[in-house]
Parts: structure tokens; sequence; C-alpha cells
């Protein structure tokens, strides 16, 4: 796992699941170990104990303290998924916005300014038989700088599944949909589509780079952009 | 206890002829579980063909497009076959006359139909094994892309939900009114077999939700092959419309596949513990509260949809609610194990595992109802084990649990000890190396539908365990096969072996072919399904 | 039949033939649409819908000679209207979430011909033929008058008649007028909507037809009013669901875009 990342909002969901798996095993063991031992404890005994009690056929007070104590915890368990959530959906002010389309299969990657303008784009093309990326067509973001991805497609639904930071968003035809990221590390990292999008689905991928904000601000600059976009028309005209 | 029944041959021993046109609700449901066992069968072996592809990074054995039609096979077939055909439409119709004290269902003839149109849609799936009509759209078969050319044929997909529909709001519309209208004098609410609470309750769940699926898929079929725009965006549809409606009824599905093995657990637990049933009242309570959140709940399949965020917190309280109604069942199992006289038998083992892996089906499934991890796991491997625990585990094991249950009343014979409880210990263990490792993969990021994956090493490793748990899992389906059809010629079974105050116990083995005879059972006036007195008979 | 003597007909072979019936229409369309066999999916369908309607004329002697009535039907019409109404909630939910989401477009898609006028009209002769199969009921089970049964079934039949025949015309003018079924989600709703429900009339009208047959020929009498009951309790779900088809289809549709 990319614990040592330090990633938002992966951050906060591993301490959700580390929340729900203490409370799962917990909820396992009051249940399992009194379950095995009754098991083991009142078996059936040829001439000792041929039948069971037949006086308890129910008994209210547990009845009752195990329907309101569950109640409890899993109020206490949405509730507290719901502040994570709230964090997870709303993007700090200073993100810095990309706009990602799917399409049957790879993503498209515009880059935009302050007014929404197109400044670059990177094209994350299908690669049948392996998960290699060239250079230009990596998904390059600033370390330590939050992201807003806005997601559509141009076909079918895909998903954007940025792995690092543990979040997912569909990408679906005629919607705008959202999601943010941070990563605080760089290196290069996986983005994967996770919606069922037919044949080429499990190759639907992209590298995500993370670079250092001065290394970032000159990649934007600089014209690797080109040779993506050469590349996308000699693809789209195939 | 009853007088005797005129001597009537089993109702197995007919002719060809009255077989086919039967109208007899056992004959049915044996046609019915013959049916969906060979179809568990292949779907299976397709799950093993894909366990297999995922071994290893890159593709051994097959195509991405084939893998997808494979995968959309099993998930359709085990879903729709054994998980909903094998219980509901098999042992449904064998066992609510006989629980009830009834001659045989509401409609008979309404009963032989669903079971032809069940069988018709079988034949569908049949068709889509020639090479050209593959679906490969997947179980769920979101729009758009199941409206483009790459999916295979559409119409298919669409039929064969729509013969599966028709009988399942048949057999609906049959099981309710047969509950409402022909117990036997003498049983009440308040004395009904948990199975039947649990049937009765899955199939009004059927009613209300399969013409949902069906309007779904009809409005799919209509776009694609008559130009209309309900999920084309682009004329004013919404692909999104697709899902809320798929999963009004997808979701309280999942109700219907597990109520009833929740009964059949309420049914064998109790056998086998010498006991009553523990606070049946509760139980009763905790089967229609489940029957009514399941509709409450659709939007957790579609957490990273893209729908407003209300909607999905608003959906991530009512789902989490269902632990409730739920947790109550598992403590009341509990609470009858709690003083019993426990015999390990197989029905018990197999009901036990049953009980030990919902447990982590339903733990695994808390997580994806918290808006905030799912938002990380959605559509990963994680989901699939989530959902292999409660199905591939709780609901097999459930069914398998009923065969050997039930086996002596529609057989006349014991299902074979021995290797019965061989073929448990081979798939309980199989089953959890596989599944669970199947999460811990997903945890990790593993995508689901990905029939490769980028050479990550632990991810390797996970899936290297898994096959070698799904090889282990297959040689225990084998064997219980194999138990099944041997038993057939193995030793011959008393009228009650289990010494079991339910009805259904009161007649021969095999039961006869007019069940109680002329007149309905009598049942004393505080007759209880779960009063066990006597220690059994073997 | 096999075993008349005993307690129950434990065989029937008109299951069986539906069934065929019901497996091959779905083989027809797709034969048609995604086969490309035009000619073999003609002559499916059509062995399909013989198949089914031999089906159902021989299902439905062999209930009416088969003796006792136990009277199980009025349940189990109830549970399936129950079923039919999530069918049209699933086109409801389609046709507002368009007219929700796409709020501002939506007045370029409604047709000039589309008038409410048509709607009320329709609506007036649906009314009177739930009040005419309200008396042909009380006419078989309070009076035991199987004559004066089928004069009040006959006229809901015209009644019912009448409103395919109005609203088909209605469809063929607004098609012409491009308003289609392809041409927008309005266009989809709307038929879509308003053909569902038809298709429901269509069933409606020849269950009528089946009940007078029953009524003229004695099998249907005060003691088996069942499917009396059935025709007039499906009749009623028609007419309200009508209420709504209309309501969302020419009055959401059209009014406040
Ligand atoms: C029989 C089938 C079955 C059953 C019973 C369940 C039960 C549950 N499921 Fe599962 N689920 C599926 C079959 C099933 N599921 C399938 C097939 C899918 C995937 C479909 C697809 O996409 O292909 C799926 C997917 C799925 C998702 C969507 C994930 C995604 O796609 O992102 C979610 C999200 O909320 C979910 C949640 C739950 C919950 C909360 C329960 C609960 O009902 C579980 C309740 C039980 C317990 C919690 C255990 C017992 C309780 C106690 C011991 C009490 C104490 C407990 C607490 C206090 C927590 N399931
Ligand atoms: C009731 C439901 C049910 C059941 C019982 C099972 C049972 C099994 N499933 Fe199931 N599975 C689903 C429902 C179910 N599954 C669904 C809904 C999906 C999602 C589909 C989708 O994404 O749309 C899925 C997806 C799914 C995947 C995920 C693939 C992916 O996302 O890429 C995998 C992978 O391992 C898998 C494997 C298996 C295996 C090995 C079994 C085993 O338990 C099978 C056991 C049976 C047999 C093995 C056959 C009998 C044995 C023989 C005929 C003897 C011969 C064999 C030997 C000698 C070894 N399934
Ligand atoms: Cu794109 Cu999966
Ligand atoms: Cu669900």
């Amino acid at each position: 796992m990319e614990q040592q990342v330090f990633a938002l909002p992966a951050a906060w969901w591993f301490d959700a699941v580390k929340v729900w798996l203490t409370v799962a095993v917990v909820i396992y063991a009051v249940t399992a170990i009194p379950g095995i031992l009754f098991i083991m404890k009142y078996r059936y005994k040829p001439g000792e104990r041929e039948i069971g009690d037949h006086e308890r056929e129910g008994h209210w007070g547990l009845e009752a303290a195990w329907t309101i104590i569950p109640t409890i915890i899993v109020l206490f368990l949405a509730t507290y998924s719901f502040t994570v959530f709230k964090l997870q959906r709303t993007p700090p002010k200073d993100a810095m916005t990309i706009k990602v389309y799917g399409f049957m299969w790879g993503f498209q990657t515009d880059y935009l300014d302050e007014n929404g303008k197109v400044i670059k784009t990177v094209y994350s093309f299908y690669k049948p038989d392996n998960y290699n990326a060239a250079e230009n067509e990596k998904i390059v973001v600033p370390a330590g700088k939050p992201v807003k991805a806005l997601l559509t497609s141009k076909d079918v639904i895909h998903s954007f599944y940025v792995m690092p930071a543990r979040i997912t968003e569909d990408m679906v035809p005629g919607r705008i949909t959202h999601l943010w990221f941070q990563i605080n590390k760089p290196g290069e990292y996986w983005i994967f589509c996770r919606e069922f999008c037919g044949t080429g689905h499990s190759h639907m991928f992209a590298k995500l780079k993370v670079v250092p904000q001065e290394e970032f601000t000159a990649w934007l600059r600089g014209d690797s952009n080109g040779l993506a976009r050469k590349k996308a028309e000699t693809k789209e005209s195939l | 206890m009853r007088e005797a029944i005129p001597a009537e041959k089993p109702y197995f021993l007919a002719s060809l002829r009255e077989w086919i046109f039967t109208t007899d609700h056992k004959k049915i449901g044996i046609m019915y579980f013959v049916t969906s066992y060979i179809f568990f069968l292949v779907a299976g072996l397709f799950g093993l063909v894909i366990r297999a592809e995922q071994t290893q990074p890159g593709f051994q054995f097959v195509s991405p497009e084939f893998y997808n039609y494979l995968l959309t096979g099993h998930g359709a077939v085990m879903l729709l076959w054994w998980a909903i055909a094998a219980h509901i439409g098999g042992f449904g119709n064998f066992l609510l006359p006989l629980m009830i004290g009834a001659r045989d269902v509401a409609f008979p003839r309404l009963n032989a139909f669903s079971f032809w149109s069940f069988f018709g849609a079988s034949l569908l799936v049949l068709l889509t094994l020639i090479p050209g009509n593959h679906i490969k759209m997947m179980w769920t078969g979101y729009p758009p892309y199941s409206a483009t050319g790459d999916a295979g044929p559409t119409a298919l997909y669409v039929f064969i939900i729509h013969l599966i529909g028709i009988s399942s709001i048949a057999g609906a519309v049959n099981f309710i009114t047969t509950y409402i209208k022909m117990r036997a004098p003498g049983i009440g609410f308040w004395n009904t077999n948990m199975f039947v609470h649990c049937l009765i309750g899955a199939n009004v769940i059927q009613l209300i939700g399969v013409p949902s699926l069906a309007g779904a898929v009809t409005m799919l079929l209509l776009d694609k092959y008559l130009g209309t725009n309900f999920y084309n965006p682009a004329k004013g549809g919404d692909p999104l419309l697709y899902q809320n409606v798929f999963w009004f009824y997808s979701h309280p599905v999942v109700y219907v596949q597990v109520l009833p093995i929740f009964g059949f657990f309420s049914e064998i637990l109790p056998t086998f513990a010498r006991r009553p049933l523990f606070g049946y009242t509760s139980m009763v309570f905790a089967v229609w509260g489940i029957v009514f959140l399941s509709f409450e709940v659709w939007i957790h399949h579609m957490f990273v949809s893209g729908v407003p965020d209300w909607a999905r917190v608003i959906m991530s309280y009512t789902t989490i609610l269902i632990a409730v109604p739920t947790g109550v069942k598992i403590f009341n199992w509990l609470g009858t194990l709690h003083g019993g006289a426990i015999i390990l038998r197989t029905p018990m083992l197999y009901a036990l595992g049953g009980i030990f892996m919902f447990l982590i089906g339903g733990l695994t499934g808390i997580p994806n109802a918290m808006v905030a991890i799912d938002l990380g796991i959605s559509d990963s491997l994680f989901i699939v084990g989530h959902f292999h625990y409660v199905l591939a585990m709780a609901v097999t094991l459930g069914i398998l649990a009923a065969i050997t249950f039930w086996y002596p009343k529609a057989t006349g014979r014991m299902f074979p000890e021995g290797l019965g409880k061989l073929s448990f210990w081979l798939i309980f263990a199989g089953a959890n190396l596989l599944f669970f490792f199947q999460m811990v993969v997903g945890m990790l990021g593993n995508p689901r539908r990905y029939p490769d994956y980028p050479a990550i090493p632990e991810w390797i490793m996970l899936h290297q365990i898994q096959t070698v748990g799904g090889v282990i899992l297959g040689i225990g389906v084998l064997v219980f096969t194999i138990a099944m059809i041997k038993g057939l010629k193995g030793e011959k079974a008393p009228a009650n072996p289990w010494q079991s105050p339910s009805l259904e116990w009161r007649i021969d083995s095999p039961a006869p072919a007019n069940n109680f005879g002329d007149k309905p059972p009598k049942v004393e006036p505080d007759y209880h399904p779960y009063k066990y007195g006597a220690p059994p008979a073997f | 039949m096999a075993h008349e003597v005993a307690h129950h007909e434990e065989v029937s072979v008109w299951p069986v033939i539906a069934g065929i019936g019901t497996f091959l229409a779905p083989l027809a369309f797709t034969a048609y649409f995604a086969w490309n066999a035009q000619m073999a999916g003609l002559v499916l369908g059509g062995v399909s819908l013989v198949l089914l309607l031999i089906s159902a004329a021989g299902w439905a002697n062999e209930h009416f000679t088969a003796g006792k009535e136990e009277g199980f039907g009025w349940v189990g019409i109830f549970a399936f209207i129950l079923s039919e109404i999530v069918i049209f909630g699933t086109l409801f939910a389609g046709f507002w979430m368009a007219r929700t989401t796409h709020a501002n477009e939506w007045a370029s898609w409604v047709p000039e011909g589309i008038n409410l006028g048509m709607a009320g009209i329709l609506t007036l002769i649906l009314w009177a033929s739930s009040f005419t199969i309200w008396k042909a009921e009380v006419a078989l089970e309070e009076e035991g008058n199987n004559g004066k049964a089928m004069t009040w079934t006959f006229i809901t039949l015209i009644l019912g008649g009448l409103f395919v025949v109005l609203h088909v015309s209605e469809w063929i003018h607004l098609w012409n007028e491009g308003f289609t079924l392809m041409a927008n989600m309005y266009g989809t709703g709307f038929y879509a909507l308003t053909g569902l429900h038809t298709s429901h009339v269509l069933v409606g009208l020849l269950a009528q037809l089946y009940a007078i047959w029953l009524l003229a020929s004695g099998k249907m009498t005060k003691d088996k009013p069942t499917m009396m009951k059935a025709v007039s309790a499906y009749w009623h779900f028609v007419d309200v669901m009508w209420m709504l088809v209309a309501g969302t289809a020419y009055v959401v549709g059209t009014l406040g875009v």
C-alpha cells in the first residue's frame, strides 16, 4: 500500500477503513466466538444430552439489546462516513482544474487556465497488450497541490480512478462529474478506468506523473503537447 | 399422528408425458432445480476459466472479448438461475404447499407456465454460446455501452430477462395467493415456517421489483432497435435513468436471493440443535423489515455514478440500517444454538458454514455502504469479494444445506453422509482462500472486470492464491455433485428422519403424489413447526 | 385429465404450448432485428402468435370445465396489477427525469398540434366506460342477470374501441407533424407512455370480448363471477392509469414550458 505516500483524500480514506475494520473484527469476534463455543459445549450426547433446552424460546431483553446496539453502531459509522464524504467532495479553494474526457479507450486531459481556457492537452492511449505509457501520454500534476478533475465521456460510461488518492468517479456522457485529489510525493502512479466499457476496459489506464511545482510549470509551458496532438490526429484518422 | 393415506405411488414415478405436461408443484419444483443446478455447473466452470485467466498478468487462455462473454454469462446465470431459480422455483415449489398443508399451489397451470417460460430463457442462454451471439455487456448491461455493436446482440440479453421476468412475476402471484388462500386450518401467520415467511417476503419483492428491471431493459431494447432516446443524452435522455431503474430491482434482488437462505438456516438449525427457534417473533419482523428497507437503498450501487451528493448520503444511511434486522437474525440463530443438543450432520455443517460466511459477507457490505469508503473501492475486486461471500458462500452453502436436508423427502433416500461432509470442507476451505484474497487485492486497488492487470508483485501473488482456492472449491462442488447422484441409489429414508414436527415431514418419503391425501392435514391447535421433542431417529 | 377420478387435474398441455409461444416471440424479434433474417422473424412471430392464441383458448376452456371455482383469481389479479403499476412507474421515471433536467430545451420539443382538448375527450370516454363495466359487474353479481351484464360489457367494449380509434388518429396526426418516437425525449416519453397504456386498453378489450362470450355461453354465472371481477378490476386500473398517463404526457408535457 502507498501508505507512505501522503495523499488526499486517501489519508482520510485509510482512517475510515481502519475504523470499519476494527468495528467489523470486533463484531465478528463477538458473534463467531460464542457461536463456536456453543457448538462445542452443547453437543448431542446419546443418553446424556438428547434434546435441547425447551424453556427459552426468546428473551425480550436480549432481543432488544441486539437491535438497539447495532442501530447505534451503524448510525455512528454512517455519520462518520458522511463527515469524510464532505471532505472528499469539496475541493480546496486553491485547487487547479483539469478536465478529463474518457473515450474507448483512453483519456484526454485538458489543462485549463483561470478562465477555463484549454492551455494544454494530453492524450493517454489504449495499449492492447501492455501497461507502458510514453512520456507525452502521462498526466502530469504538481506535487502538494490539490487538483480538481472535471470528468465526462465522449462515448460510453467510463470512470476515473486515481489509485494513490483512493478516489473514483464515473465519466458519464452528457454529464460533468468531478473529484479532487492531492499527491504530495513526486512519482508515477496508476489511473484506471473502473467502469466496464468493453474490450479495452482492462487496458484503459493512464500514468499519473507527480512532479515538483517548478517542473510542472515548465512542463505546462513546454511544447510536448504538440507531439501528443499529432499522435492523436493520426490515431483518429485510422 | 395422522390417518393412513391411501397407498399412492411416489410423485416421481410418472411417465415422461406426465412429467412434461405436469402441473404438480413437486415435479415442477424438481424440474426447476435440475435446470438451475446444471446451469450452476456451467456458470461455475465459466468462473474457473475466469479465475485461471486472472492468475497471471497478460492474456493466457482467452481473449478479452471472450472473457467479457464468460463473465457476463457467469454473473447473469449465477444470479438468475442459481441464486433465484434453484431455491424459489425449486425449493419454493416443492416445499410451500407441503409446509402449509395444501394440495398444490393456487394456480397449478400458471405454475407450469412459469417453469416453461424459465426454460425458454434457459434455451436463449444456450443460444448465446454460439459464436457471434456472445453477449459481452456484463450482467448489469449499462447503456450506452450495451447499445453499441461491441456488446453483442442486446436483444438476447433483454429477452432472457423478459422470459425470466414473466416466469418470476407469474410465480410470485402464484405463491402469494397460495399462502394467503390455501393454508390448512390451524396454520396462521404466527406458526408458519420461517422458510415460508422468507419465501413470501422474497416474492413480494419479486412482484414489485421485476417489472422495474423489465422496464429498464425494454427501454434499452427500444433505444437500440427503434431509435428512441431514453438513454441518449444528445436528445434529452439519460444513461443514469437505466441505472436507477435497474438497481431499483437489482438491489432488492439480493434479498430475494438471500431471504430463502435465511429460511433454510432457520429450519435446519432448530432441527439439529433439537430445540425451538430462538426469537421466532423478532425473526418474522426482521424478514418484513428487510423486505421493506430493500427498496430504499438502490443508490448504493451508484455512489460513484455522478448522482447528486445528497442522494448518496441518504442512501448510505438507509443501506447501513439493513444491518440491524439482518443482525437480529444472526443473533437469534446463536440463541438457538445456546442450550441445544447439537448434531453436526451434513445439513447442519453447511448451514453453520453458511451463517459464519454470511457474517463476513455482511460485514464487508458495511464499508460499501459507508459512502466515503465506497468512493475508493467501488468497482474494485473488493466488491466482488463481498458479494461472493454472500452469494457464492452463504447462498451456495445454504442451497447445498437444503439439498442435503430435504433430499429424503424428494428422493426417498438419505444423502451420503461421508461424501457430504468431505464436500463441505473442500468447498469451505477453497471458497475462503479464493474470496478472502479477492477482497485483499481489491483493497489494494485492483479494478473488477479486468482480465489483465499490471504486473504488480503483490497482486500477482494474491491472484495465485485465489486460483488455488478456486481449484479446491471446484473439486468440492464436483464431490457434492457425485454424492447427490450416488445418493439416489443409497440408503432408504424413513418418513421423518430428523424427527421434525414440521408438516412436510408427516407424509411419506418420498412425498406421495397427492401430498396429504384428499383432505387437508389435521393440525393440532398448538402446532408450531419448531417444537422439537423426541431425539432423532438416526 | 389423466386422473379425472382422482382429486386434482395433474397434467395440462396448455402451459407447455404457451411456453413455446412465449419462447418463439423473442426469437422472432431477435431474428428480425439482430440476425438480419427478416423472413424467418416474421414466420416465427406468426407461429408464436398462433400458439399463444390456441393455448389461451384451450387453457381458458379447461379452466371453465374443471368444476368448482376456488375464487383465488381475485387475489391473483390484484397482485398482478401491483406489478403492472411498477412497469408504468419506470416510464414515468424516465419522463420526469428528462422533464426536470432538460427544462430549458423542453419548449422546443413540444409540437404544435398537441392539445389538451383531445386528452379531455379521451378521459371522458374512459370515465364513462368505467361506469358501464361497474354496471355489468352489478348486473352479474347481484342480479344474476347474464343478459344485462352482457349489454353493459358490450357498451364498455364500444367505448374502449372508440378510445383506441381516436387515440391512434391523434398519434398519426402528431407523427406527421414530425413529433416522432425518435425526435427527442418528449416524443419518446409521450409515445412510450401512451403506447404502453393503449396496449393495456387492448388487453382489456380482449378480456371483455372473452367475458361476453363466457356470459353468452353461460359458463360464467352469478356463482362463478371471478372472471367478471377480474376484467372489471383490470379495466378500472387502466382507467386510473390513464389519468396519470394523460396528466404526465399531456399536462406536464405541454404546460409551463
Ligand atoms: C445475497 C446477496 C447480497 C447480500 C445479502 C448483500 C448484503 C449487503 N450488501 Fe451487497 N452486493 C451484492 C450482493 C449482496 N449484498 C452484489 C451481487 C453486489 C454487486 C453487484 C454488481 O455491481 O455486480 C453488491 C454490492 C454492494 C454495494 C455496492 C458497491 C459498489 O458497487 O460500489 C454495496 C454498497 O453499499 C453493498 C452493501 C451491502 C450491505 C450493507 C449489505 C447488508 O445487507 C449486509 C448486512 C449484514 C451484516 C452487517 C452482518 C450481520 C449483522 C450483524 C452481526 C449486526 C451487527 C453489525 C453491525 C453493527 C455493523 N453491496
Ligand atoms: C450466486 C452467484 C455466484 C456464484 C455462486 C459464483 C461463484 C464463483 N465465482 Fe463469481 N461472480 C458472480 C456471482 C457468483 N459467482 C457475479 C454476479 C459476478 C460479477 C459479474 C460481473 O462483473 O458482471 C462474479 C464475478 C466473478 C469474478 C470476477 C471477475 C472480474 O471481475 O474480473 C471471479 C473471479 O475469480 C469469479 C469467480 C467465481 C468462482 C471461481 C466461483 C465458484 O464458486 C464456482 C464453483 C462452481 C464450479 C467450480 C463448477 C462446478 C464444478 C465442476 C463442473 C467440476 C469441474 C471442476 C474442477 C475439477 C476444478 N466470479
Ligand atoms: Cu473505460 Cu472501462
Ligand atoms: Cu445492493
